[in-house]
């Protein structure tokens, strides 16, 4: 439905040129939703307005449903008002001079497909309904609550029946009640009208919650696809795991193999755990956990409990976080539903979730890591263009 | 010595050239070519005066009849002439003070309205913008008659009083009255400095433990500080390139500036252009220095801490004092409008000029304003000045539109260089664009003719007001967000739609402010339209100065009552319809 072939974006930089975009190659399949996941400055914005046309690649191909709207050699360039696209903003862009029927109807009463006003605010109204805004059709834009604006801007992004919806962290402006909500009415509009998405977030749990697929990007590329469950559970990057909060990494090498378990050798003791592709006995390897992999106790329960101390305890309400020294590293504990809590310097056992391991071969960095660690030297400026 | 003249022609063609890397661009995206278009007019504008007036310092004749040949004479004749000294310490005298006295009260006013809890805050407001719709001409004309030196009533109550009299033709008396001019200017700068400043700043430096007045010493001057440095810039940029206060208030009391010397030189016979091509490059330089380090200056200074959300501006609490910033405002309103407008009001209903007393009372009559009615050149100048100053309010506002457009809302190489030529008028003195303009229709090998008719005064007032209105539309266009625009593109509409049905209506605020504003620099102006009127082609402003010459004055009075009472009719206007169309909750 929408498919990307090596596009390029780049910006002119005071300093130095940012490649925004550097050669993405993405397909969103018919009806899906697709979520540009990463860190600020990733590209993930840049992307998605190239393929609404409110940026201009430098190279590539981009194609919505059978008709191709840049190609940089065959020297085609459709601009945004030529092409099937609903655009929802970060800012909702609302336009505070209009009504919200009248904002709702432009995009009808502009464009090739002119209709007439009165079709054209039946159908307006429409849209609205299906936002649940109908009632509010006469008010004057900026009377609207954030939410409400928010639903404005998706029944125009709708009203004209694209073939594309695009939405721009939609609700990164919402606060955190109205944004768990809006983003399950968002999935269910999307689901019912069977309308080809692509959203773009920061938010790892907004990313999940919604998607049908997830693109991890940063540094102006694509990381890595998957399901959300896989991208969760089975990340094949370190990038991907890191920004999806997986926390602890602590390094080993294989020592056998047998079909898709391998036994990893790390410094505190074996972890048998599921293998990743390519993997040989002998490599050098990382073992990724979660800090909600672990379960904490303070008498030694199993030969493969890891014995530390705690160095740094923080409470949640609905889960504490812990700082174990194990030997020379430091691992990050997550535990759900305790009440009383360890502190400051109690000796504990910790009990890896061997199931829950993710393997991956050592130096595997994907891309730039500039944005995993804050030691390593940034090479573009911070922040900026997305 | 057309092919000489011929270069600042030359000069405007390159700026279609500097746009050649987005030529390329034209046929990619189509509002280029309604874009570019404006650029070179703007180039045109901006380059030609100055490009003439260049040429004519470095002719050794030129408009003259003779063979003309290039050389750098006129510059050392000028500066080594007896006197020149003089000149630039009376003009850096006249001008630095002035800048100095407007700037404090400006921005002590701006402080006062934008930053205290001062009483009747409305009124404030008006009471020092008003000045800003008298007419330098007008506002120095009431002066010299309040303190003119034997009945002037100012200096008649100094005698009362046992004080030593004002001389008013004096360099004080022409810092007073250009003072009284140019602070509302200093104001407006003043309010947008202090309101842009997040007050979080100085909450910040309160709960440190810092007493107020160590606050607005160390936070509030530190962070306005630049802008205060700019403002006080711009006026004495304003300032060394007027006209009226230098000829009428100067001259009179042989205290010679740039300005008065330039038209001086003019008037002799044969005129010396080459003496007015030096002072007028030598002024070039001073303003052109001048507005640099002025945006130097206010860039990234004030402007930095517009961003933060939660904005607001806190409020000091003046105590007792609250009075006293009332009184603030009455003392300059009295002083800046009430005075003047009492002193033209009663001039124009006496028959001659008598200072004000209950004999005169007697005398009171409204043939002045009959004599405007019945002298057909009077009526003439009007309908001149009307005509005049609402074209060129169009074009400027339709040709800063565009210009703002280009350098807030495009990415267009060499947009930086635009902005700069529609700005660069500013700095090019009114009186230099005045005598650059005549010169170049003078001698330019064009097909038609301009010198004689009112165009060319258009083509002037449009050149002159350019930067105001682009003051105006650039910060206007900057706060419509990207978005409003794109999600109008995102929905379908061309640009010409897009710009038509969103971005114009929510501009229309800032267009009419500008349309207002340049439209009233126009019809106050004199600086250049001394130089360019012909006979049947007089402003208002002009046949005021002419009134003045010939001793007609209480008809000067009657012309500028009304010439005020007009203006304040069209900013009443334009300020409702702005309230009506503005977008009061975004």
């Amino acid at each position: 439905m929408i498919k990307l072939a090596g596009v390029t974006k780049q910006f002119p930089d005071r300093t130095a040129t940012v490649r925004a975009a550097d050669g993405i190659d993405l397909e969103v399949p018919e009806g899906k939703l697709v979520t540009l996941l990463g860190p600020s400055g990733c590209g993930k914005t840049t992307t998605l307005r190239l393929i609404a046309g409110l940026e201009r690649p430098d190279d590539g191909e981009i194609h919505i449903g059978n008709r191709t709207v840049y190609s940089s050699q065959r020297n085609i360039y459709l601009g945004a008002h030529q092409r099937p696209i609903g655009v929802v903003f970060q800012s909702y862009a609302i336009w505070p001079h209009m009504t919200v029927l009248d904002n709702v109807m432009f995009p009808l009463r502009v464009g090739r497909s002119k209709i007439g006003r009165k079709q054209a605010a039946a159908r307006a109204l429409e849209a609205l309904e299906l936002v649940g805004l109908r009632d509010l059709a006469n008010r004057p834009a900026p009377a609207l609550s954030g939410g409400q604006q928010q639903r404005v801007a998706l029944a125009r992004a709708l009203v004209r029946e694209p073939e594309v919806l695009l939405l721009d962290e939609p609700l990164s402006n919402l606060d955190a009640g109205l944004r768990d909500h809006m983003r399950d009415e968002i999935r269910a509009l999307q689901q019912r009208l069977h309308i080809t998405t692509v959203f773009v977030t920061h938010d790892q749990d907004e990313a999940l919650a919604i998607s049908d697929e997830v693109v991890v990007m940063n540094g102006g590329r694509i990381i890595e696809t998957g399901l959300p469950q896989e991208i969760y559970a089975w990340p094949r990057q370190e990038f991907t795991a890191r920004f999806l909060g997986v926390s602890n990494r602590i390094p080993g090498v294989v020592q056998s193999l047998s079909g898709d378990v391998a036994e990893v050798k790390v410094a505190q003791g074996t972890l048998r755990c599921r293998a990743c592709a390519g993997l040989a006995a002998g490599d050098r390897v990382s073992a990724f956990m979660r800090p909600e992999s672990f379960r904490l106790s303070r008498r030694q329960r199993s030969e493969s409990s890891w014995p530390g101390r705690v160095e740094f305890s923080i409470y949640h309400g609905d889960c504490w976080d812990y700082h174990v020294r194990v030997g020379s590293e430091v691992v990050k504990v997550r535990i759900y539903q305790e009440k009383i809590g360890l502190s400051h310097g109690d000796a504990v056992y910790l009990t890896p979730d061997e199931q829950s391991v993710i393997i991956m071969p050592s130096g595997n960095y994907a891309g730039p890591a500039r944005h995993v660690s804050p030691e390593v030297a940034t090479p573009h400026p911070p922040g900026g263009l997305e | 010595m057309s092919i000489a003249i011929g270069r600042p022609g030359r000069g405007s063609g390159q700026a279609p050239a500097r746009f050649a890397a987005s030529i390329g661009r034209l046929r990619r995206e189509p509002k280029y070519l309604i874009l570019l278009p404006a650029a070179v007019v703007v180039a045109y504008l901006a380059l030609v005066p100055i490009g003439t007036m260049l040429v004519a310092s470095f002719q050794s004749s030129f408009l003259g009849t003779g063979p003309s040949h290039w050389t750098a004479s006129h510059y050392a004749e000028t500066f080594t002439s007896p006197g020149f000294g003089q000149l630039v310490t009376n003009s850096f005298a006249y001008a630095a003070a002035t800048a100095a006295v407007s700037t404090c009260i400006g921005f002590g006013l701006a402080w006062l309205v934008s930053r205290t809890n001062t009483p009747a805050k409305s009124f404030a407001r008006v009471a020092a913008i008003v000045p800003l719709i008298i007419p330098g001409i007008l506002n120095t004309v009431a002066w010299a008659l309040l303190f003119a030196p034997s009945t002037g009533p100012l200096n008649s109550l100094l005698r009362d009083l046992h004080l030593p009299t004002f001389n008013i033709y004096s360099l004080p008396g022409m810092v007073f009255v250009q003072t009284m001019h140019v602070t509302p200017i200093a104001f407006l700068m003043g309010v947008a400095a202090f309101t842009s400043m997040d007050a979080s700043m100085e909450e910040a430096a309160l709960s440190s433990g810092a007493s107020p007045w160590c606050v607005f010493r160390k936070i509030t001057l530190r962070l306005v500080g630049p802008a205060i440095l700019s403002a006080a810039l711009l006026m004495f940029i304003q300032t060394i390139s007027t006209f009226e206060v230098p000829q009428l208030i100067g001259v009179p009391g042989h205290t010679f500036v740039f300005v008065s010397k330039i038209y001086d030189a003019l008037q002799t016979f044969p005129p010396d252009y080459g003496t007015v091509g030096v002072i007028g490059v030598f002024v070039l330089c001073i303003a052109v220095g001048g507005l640099w380090l002025s945006r130097r200056l206010s860039r990234g200074s004030v402007t930095a801490t517009i961003t933060g959300k939660g904005f607001r501006p806190s409020v000091t609490d003046l105590g007792r004092w609250r009075p006293v910033g009332l009184a603030a405002f009455i003392l300059f309103f009295l002083i800046a409008v009430v005075l003047p407008l009492v002193i033209l009001l009663w001039s124009s209903l006496l028959p001659g000029y008598e200072p004000p007393s209950a004999k005169a009372l007697h005398d009171i009559t409204l043939a002045n304003f009959r004599q405007i009615w019945t002298a057909p050149n009077l009526l003439r100048s009007v309908r001149n000045s009307v005509l005049t100053a609402v074209i060129s309010g169009t074009v400027v506002t339709a040709l800063s539109a565009v210009v703002a457009y280009i350098v807030v809302k495009t990415r267009i190489r060499g947009r930086h260089l635009l902005d700069g030529l529609a700005t660069m008028p500013i700095a090019v003195p009114s009186i230099i664009m005045g005598v650059g303009i005549l010169y170049w229709y003078l001698v330019a090998p064009l097909p038609f003719h301009l010198y004689g008719t009112l165009i060319i005064l258009i083509v002037a007032f449009i050149t002159i007001s350019l930067p105001y209105g682009l003051r105006y539309l650039a910060p206007g266009m900057a706060q419509i967000k990207d978005e409003l625009e794109e999600a109008a593109t995102a929905s379908g509409a061309s640009w010409p739609q897009s710009f038509r049905r969103v971005f114009v209506p929510l501009l229309m605020p800032s267009l009419l402010a500008a349309f207002l504003y340049t439209m009233i620099v126009a019809f106050r102006e004199i600086s250049a339209a001394i130089f360019l009127y012909t006979q049947g082609n007089e402003v208002m402003s002009v046949t005021v100065y002419d009134l003045w010459s010939n001793g007609d004055y209480p008809v000067v009075a009657a012309l500028g009552v009304l010439i005020v009472a007009f203006l304040a009719v069209v900013a009443g206007i334009v300020q409702r319809l702005g309230g009506r169309l503005g977008i009061g909750s975004r």
